[in-house]
């Protein structure tokens, strides 16, 4: 008797199942019915939806001014293909007219171009924002949901006090400069790692530990930045608060007979005849064009010789491209911030933008101008400029916002988001800095302090007698040097 | 209540299966934006160059994986090679050129485009008849692919010398003898005092080069390779050899060569022979034909650039031996992300990339949807989407070395007709030497077994 229920009950069970299946399946199914019975919507409604283009049936030109011989494809090319109705004329200006304000001034007053979108050296943004020439673009990141919170806070702050106060320009890159640790050597010496936020002076000390293991604990330069002892010694008295050369009331002054300077030439000097401080090995520049290969054949961190480094954002790119190339090496290398004296004299090295782009008050295509810019600093161009590539982008070497910083492992880079500059420091320092009148000074300082450094090296003078001669030189020098803007 | 519960049980453990089994199928079809796309394409800088920004902006999740089919710059896979790495590797998009295409619709490994096609609401019709119809070229005549641009040439003339000469110019639809016989024409009218060819075709002007092409276009070869058999001994062939040597002779065309430099059985031309190559740029012929866009509005010298439709079949006016569809983009048979294929070949294919490719330039070819005609203002452009590429015989089994061959021929060939333009041989003469010594080079040249 129950047998039998028990049949009938299964029974109508499995025919509740297979009601409820099939059921089901059409419900759960239902997408592949809809494309079996060409229920699906027209693609190019797809395709439309796809790229989003605000632009789709409106012909717009923008002129936008780069710098001639940059190659501006990279960002051309992709925002045409995702917005063909418009048309981008670029407007190639010579490298001095956009680096030097006198002749930017005089190029913009005698053009009869409407500008749209500008990409411009920092020190000329802050110029045409203080003009008022320039579009506050704080609105419309607000408008468009933008998280700026994302980008490095430094960076942003730069350029915001460049535009006292407001946004009228952004970056999509970002320079700066941090330690470079191969750890490999140090686990192979048993000395401890560097930590975040030494002083360099703590730093030549675990350098100098090295001593006598056959490797450098610290190089003067790295990859194509090949400071040489003179200029690595200028450079780390800097990023204490030393100062070398001082704009004050269009003259220039020196300061290089001090006891802090003393002391760190001597830890220079020392570093050197002891043998733990290596110098990175001369480029001849002569020689026609230095190609990559070429440079890192010696360098002296890529090839394992020094234990750190002392590199900028470009030498992290072309570090990992010499890798890449080599299809990896046995280098086991980070980055790692390090403290900057907030008085330091060469913040400028540590906190960069990439050229800032900033749209023309006066365009007439205010929207479209818009939407490049959005595009260039966005995220989609930064992970593909992030690749390290045979084709490395025009621009700073690392993005302005370290979540698009997707290609290596964040220890890699993690050392350039930590060291801490003053963007006001950085904004009085390009006043400077980037002037020829500077320039042509500083050159004039580091030949005659290679000089008296070489003298201390060779033994023929003590470091007292070198830079109280470096001073002297320098201030017959600047003596004769005349006015800035004296012509 | 108790009799129900077992049954009530079993209903819910099956209800609970089927839920089960259904949500996995339905989470495949969701994640297929997210699976990976594998693309089979030449080289991984080859597809940055063409492809990389395209997909990217229409798919930037999408996760691509490359398949490398010829890595090494100069190294080239053979059809056999390609084809069986093709079936080894069962990529998902296959982003190839036309004559491996073939191969790889031949051997079926790729899926028939037209049912994807009417889901997404495609027509042949909407694209360059030519490329459907070479894409159609196999043994089912099934559509196996697509490609998204074809490489149109036009008939380039020298509108200020023909104008100088008080000759009338040429007009589209001329037959390739046609075009001859206007060159001659220009010479006679003065071009050939000034020392101006009728027509030149740079780097293929040599009596191989120029008997090949003129060949092509009335639907004849010097060989088949199938059977290793000269086939010059016909009345056709007769009638073209002996219009080409009239041709030399007349000051229409030019035996002069200018020799590039031999590294590894590669010829390079460095920049300055390539402008003695190239006597149209230069003013110094009335007619050339060249890929459409090769020449500005106004040569160098100012002389102004004119175009037409490129020369046709004098037996079909609706063929030219000069339209040509270079690439060619397929999903194979076995793609696990066939969906995904399809939307990127859609993409590129689409309305949106004819504007793009408009605004980028045509040095990439031009789009062959035909909406194309809708954003070019080129009248030629209308005429050359209606002249289709000859179809070439299907290409049997070779037992040639034609390669080999061919170095071989092009000397005999090249120099047999310089003797005869001298007047050394007869047409007849020089008939029976190719024909015979053609004959040698081909038994020399023969596969092995």
């Amino acid at each position: 008797m129950s047998k039998r229920k028990s049949s009938t009950a299964v029974r109508t069970v499995a025919a509740l199942m297979t009601v409820i299946i099939i059921l089901g399946s059409g419900w759960w199914f239902r997408d592949d019915l809809k494309e079996m019975l060409n229920l699906t919507e027209k693609p190019e409604d797809a395709l439309a939806e796809l790229l989003n283009d605000p632009f789709a049936d409106k012909d717009i030109t923008l002129t936008v001014q780069t710098m001639l011989d940059l190659n501006f494809d990279p960002f051309k090319k992709p925002f045409i293909i995702r917005h063909p109705s418009v048309t981008i004329n670029l407007l190639g200006l010579e490298m001095t007219t956009l680096y030097e304000p006198d002749k930017f001034k005089a190029y913009m007053e005698k053009s009869d171009q409407t500008i749209d979108l500008y990409m411009l050296p920092l020190k000329q943004f802050t110029i045409l924002a203080a003009e008022g020439k320039l579009k506050g673009l704080d609105a419309l990141f607000k408008k468009h949901d933008i998280d700026l919170d994302s980008y490095y806070p430094p960076l942003v702050d730069l350029i915001r006090l460049a535009g006292d106060g407001e946004l009228y320009g952004f970056t999509a890159g970002y320079s700066s400069t941090a330690l470079f640790v191969n750890r490999k050597l140090f686990e192979e010496h048993g000395i401890p790692l560097p930590e975040e936020g030494d002083s360099l002076d703590e730093i030549l000390d675990t350098a100098a530990r090295f001593k006598g293991t056959g490797v450098y604990g610290m190089a003067t330069g790295s990859g194509f930045t090949n400071r040489g002892l003179s200029q690595f010694t200028a450079f780390i008295g800097q990023s204490n608060g030393l100062k070398t050369l001082t704009l004050e009331k269009n003259r220039l002054t020196a300061s290089l007979n001090s006891k802090s300077w003393k002391e760190v030439w001597q830890q220079v000097a020392d570093g050197y005849k002891d043998g733990w401080l290596g110098e990175s090995p001369p480029i001849n520049w002569n020689a026609g064009s230095v190609t990559h290969n070429q440079i890192f054949a010696q360098e002296l961190f890529a090839n394992g010789k020094t234990a750190m480094t002392i590199g900028d954002g470009a030498y992290y790119r072309d570090l990992s491209l010499y890798e890449s190339r080599e299809g990896g090496t046995s280098l086991d290398w980070i980055t790692i911030p390090y403290e900057i004296d907030p008085a330091a004299t060469n913040q400028s090295n540590y906190l960069g933008t990439g050229f800032v782009y900033a749209i023309n008050a006066k365009s007439q295509n205010a929207e479209a101008a818009w939407e490049l810019l959005r595009f260039i600093v966005g995220e989609e161009m930064a992970v593909k400029n992030d690749r390290i590539t045979d084709n490395q982008p025009f621009d700073a070497s690392l993005a302005a916002n370290p979540s698009s910083m997707k290609s290596l492992p964040e220890e890699k880079w993690r050392g350039f988001y930590g060291m801490k500059a003053d963007p006001a420091h950085v904004l009085s320092e390009i006043q400077v800095v980037s002037d020829k009148y500077y320039g042509i000074a500083r050159d004039e300082f580091f030949k005659l302090s290679k000089e008296q450094l070489n003298a201390v090296i060779d033994g023929s003078k003590t470091i007292d007698d070198a830079l109280s001669d470096l001073q002297a030189k320098l201030d017959e020098y600047l003596l004769n040097y005349g006015e800035r803007g004296a012509g | 209540m108790n009799r129900y519960r077992r049954p009530l049980a079993m209903l819910l453990s099956f209800l609970m299966l089927a839920v089960m089994a259904a949500g996995c199928t339905s989470n495949t079809e969701e994640a297929a934006d997210e699976k990976v796309l594998r693309i089979a394409v030449d080289s991984e800088n080859y597809y940055n160059y063409k492809y990389a920004d395209y997909i990217e902006a229409a798919f930037p999740a999408l996760k691509v994986e490359l398949v490398e089919m010829n890595p090494e710059p100069g190294t080239y896979l053979s059809v056999a090679e390609y084809t069986e790495k093709i079936k080894k590797e069962k990529p998902d998009l296959i982003l190839t050129n036309d004559f491996q295409y073939r191969s790889l619709a031949t051997e079926g490994l790729l899926l028939d485009l037209s049912t994807l096609m009417t889901g997404s609401g495609m027509k042949e019709d909407d694209f360059y008849t030519g490329m459907t119809e070479l894409m159609k070229r196999n043994a089912d005549g099934k559509l196996y692919g697509l490609s998204s641009i074809f490489e149109p040439t036009v008939l380039f003339y020298n509108e200020s010398l023909f104008k100088e000469y008080g000759v009338d110019p040429p007009t589209g639809g001329m037959s390739l003898e046609e075009v001859y016989e206007l060159g001659s024409r220009f010479v006679s009218a003065g071009g050939g005092k000034d020392g101006v060819l009728g027509v030149h075709q740079a780097y293929l002007n040599m009596p191989l080069d120029v008997l090949d092409k003129f060949g092509s276009a009335e639907g004849i070869r010097f060989v088949n390779y199938a059977t290793g058999q000269m086939t010059m001994e016909t009345p056709l062939w007769r009638h073209l050899i002996e219009k080409v040597v009239q041709l030399y002779q007349f000051g229409t065309l030019s035996m002069v060569e200018v020799k590039g430099k031999v590294v590894d059985g590669v010829t390079y031309f460095d920049e300055n022979t390539s402008t003695l190559l190239d006597l149209y740029s230069k003013g110094e012929a009335a007619m050339t034909v060249a890929y459409y866009g090769a020449y500005p509005p106004q040569l160098d010298n100012g002389d102004i650039v004119g175009y037409v439709a490129p020369p046709v079949s004098s037996s079909d006016r609706q063929r030219s031996a000069h339209m040509y569809v270079f690439t060619a983009m397929a999903i194979g048979a076995e793609a696990e992300n066939s969906e995904m294929a399809w939307n990127v070949m859609r993409f590129l294919t689409s309305d949106h990339m004819v504007k793009v490719r408009t605004k980028l330039g045509t040095n990439e070819g031009v789009s062959t949807n035909k909406s194309y005609l809708n954003v070019s203002t080129d009248p030629v452009m209308k005429q050359l989407f209606e002249i289709n590429p000859i179809i070439k015989p299907s290409d049997a089994k070779s037992i040639i070395n034609e390669m080999k061959f061919m170095e071989s021929f092009r000397e005999l060939m090249n120099t047999e007709v310089a003797a005869a333009v001298k007047g050394e041989r007869s047409i007849d003469e020089l008939i029976a030497t190719l024909q015979k010594e053609g004959q040698s080079l081909l038994e020399v040249n023969k596969k092995p077994e």
